[in-house]
């Protein structure tokens, strides 16, 4: 037997999913209330989804972006406007939380905040750069990598939620 | 009722006097961006019924940026057109009564549905190219409203002309989103620019009326009788309300040969409107919906964090945001197209 600690979080919600479903649901006779009662069971799935992978979801573009930001450096340095943005996002990708403190779901959604937030202004100096900056043409194929890459993410939480699961309302 | 602070009854006899009795009371399922109610009464208890429709913000806020205000404005402004509109009969505000403002408005007679208008069998054909053309003329009317006569421009911002018809819309887009972005989206800046390539110049300025079509109309025998929903209402090119149009253009295809589309129907619209709507000007705004549906997602999403969120924005700001950010992807090219039928599935409704 492998030891754990029950009921988990996902369970009870699982159990709540359920007695919605054969215990409530088939009594509710107004179409507002059955109407409510279709989009709290999706919700209930997609929070039940999203706590077994946001983290790991979450970890995954800290770690994609950690890697990729400091490599526009060189090419943000010899930006009028990019120089400025170097500092800042070498900050918040140096920056460690500390060891002690357990990292909640909301503190580690900060922090990929804060990266895409440093992708945006990125990309608006992307845009902005001439035809034949080969570099920019390059980090620009590498974001655009990214943000595919992200939704698909994403994506990874939302379809099973929903599709194929009934109408949300 | 969650929009008084005393009962519904007592309401209606504040409203109708001291023998108006209510009939009945029941919430409008659907609505996912406003709060709908419609209540009946009697004016005295051998008076006709008469029928109402309440609107209200949700009570953490409303997924639409544009206000109820300009909701209440746009019905009252409309009243003077021929544009069929339900009557507006009261603004709510008063801290005696309303939890939060609201407006009131009659309801009018009819069903949002039109029975067959998806079947395709052909012979149901003459009735959905029938029907569709019925709402070609009406949006031909609010085409072709005098919106600077009417002051439709004292609310809604108006493009300086008809090349700055598209770049007024994104831009007033943009600027929406700015008000209440709390998540950065790399998605959005890197499509923008892809949004704004090819911009056409609009045939006319016109009054635009915002989501219309199945779902948004009411119908009375195969007629328009009211025109609803005009909180995403604007001023710009009318291929914008095209792009914003729900099923009433029925692709119909017979002996391969194309008896009804777009085309056709911009081609009928153009005999009935005086507009003629080039298509490519629909296929451009189009594009740009899917932004407008970035904005609506994330509008739900923001309002889910003042706790008081209604549970269908929840869904609004979940899985619509996440689809609105695909599709936003997929019309320019940065990702593969969303598959049709995830949205086939959006639209159902329980039994």
């Amino acid at each position: 037997m492998k030891p754990i600690l029950t009921p988990t979080a996902v369970e009870v919600l699982r159990c709540v999913h359920e007695t919605m479903e054969s215990g409530i649901i088939p009594s509710l006779t107004g179409k507002t209330e059955r109407s409510n009662a279709a989009t709290i069971q999706h919700m209930l799935r997609f929070v039940e989804n999203r706590m077994e992978q946001e983290g790991q979801t979450l970890f995954d573009e800290i770690a994609r972006l950690r890697a990729f930001l400091p490599t526009t450096f060189a090419w943000l340095e010899a930006q009028a406007k990019g120089a400025a943005l170097v500092p800042a996002i070498k900050a918040t990708v140096e920056t460690r939380r500390p060891a002690e403190v357990y990292p909640t779901l909301t503190m580690v959604s900060d922090d990929v905040a804060a990266l895409r937030q440093h992708v945006c202004d990125l990309l608006e100096l992307l845009h902005a750069a001439p035809e034949g900056d080969a570099e920019a043409r390059r980090l620009h194929a590498e974001v655009r990598a990214y943000i595919v890459w992200q939704l698909e993410q994403e994506g990874s939480i939302v379809e099973p939620t929903f599709v194929g699961n009934g109408p949300r309302r | 009722m969650e929009l008084l602070k005393r009962p519904l009854d007592a309401y209606i006899r504040h409203l109708y006097g001291p023998e108006a009795v209510l009939v009945s009371d029941v919430r409008y399922p659907r609505g996912s961006s406003r709060l709908t109610w419609f209540a009946e009464y009697r004016a005295t208890p051998d008076a006709p019924v008469s029928a109402i429709v309440l609107r209200a913000d949700f009570e953490g806020g409303s997924t639409i940026h544009s206000s109820l205000e300009q909701e209440y404005f746009m019905y009252e402004r409309l009243g003077h057109t021929d544009v069929p509109v339900a009557p507006v009969l009261r603004w709510e505000d008063d801290p005696e009564w309303a939890e939060r403002p609201f407006y009131i408005r009659e309801q009018i007679l009819g069903d949002w549905d039109v029975p067959h208008f998806k079947d395709p069998d052909p012979k149901y054909d003459e009735l959905r190219i029938a029907i569709s053309k019925e709402h070609m003329r009406k949006l031909a009317l609010v085409h072709n409203v005098d919106w600077k006569a009417l002051g439709f421009d004292t609310r809604l911002p108006a493009p300086a002309s008809v090349e700055d018809c598209a770049p007024h819309f994104i831009n007033r887009l943009v600027a929406q989103l700015h008000d209440f972005q709390r998540e950065p989206m790399p998605v959005v800046i890197e499509c923008i620019d892809a949004l704004r390539q090819g911009a056409p110049v609009a045939p006319c300025i016109s009054l635009c009326k915002g989501t219309n079509g199945l779902g948004e109309e009411v119908f009375r025998d195969g007629v328009i009788v009211a025109m609803s929903d005009w909180e995403e209402a604007s001023i710009g090119d009318p291929a914008a309300d095209f792009a914003s149009l729900q099923d009433l253009i029925p692709e119909i295809e017979r002996d391969g040969k194309k008896v009804w589309g777009l085309q056709q129907a911009l081609d009928y619209y153009g005999e009935v409107s005086g507009i003629a709507l080039p298509i490519e000007n629909v296929q451009f705004y189009l594009r740009l919906r899917t932004f407008g549906a970035i904005l609506y997602g994330h509008k739900a999403a923001t309002v889910m964090h003042t706790g008081r969120a209604d549970i269908r924005q929840a869904w609004t700001g979940t899985e619509v945001f996440h689809l609105a950010k695909r599709m936003l992807a997929g019309a320019t090219g940065l990702a593969a197209p969303v598959d049709p039928a995830w949205f086939a599935q959006m639209n159902e409704t329980v039994a």
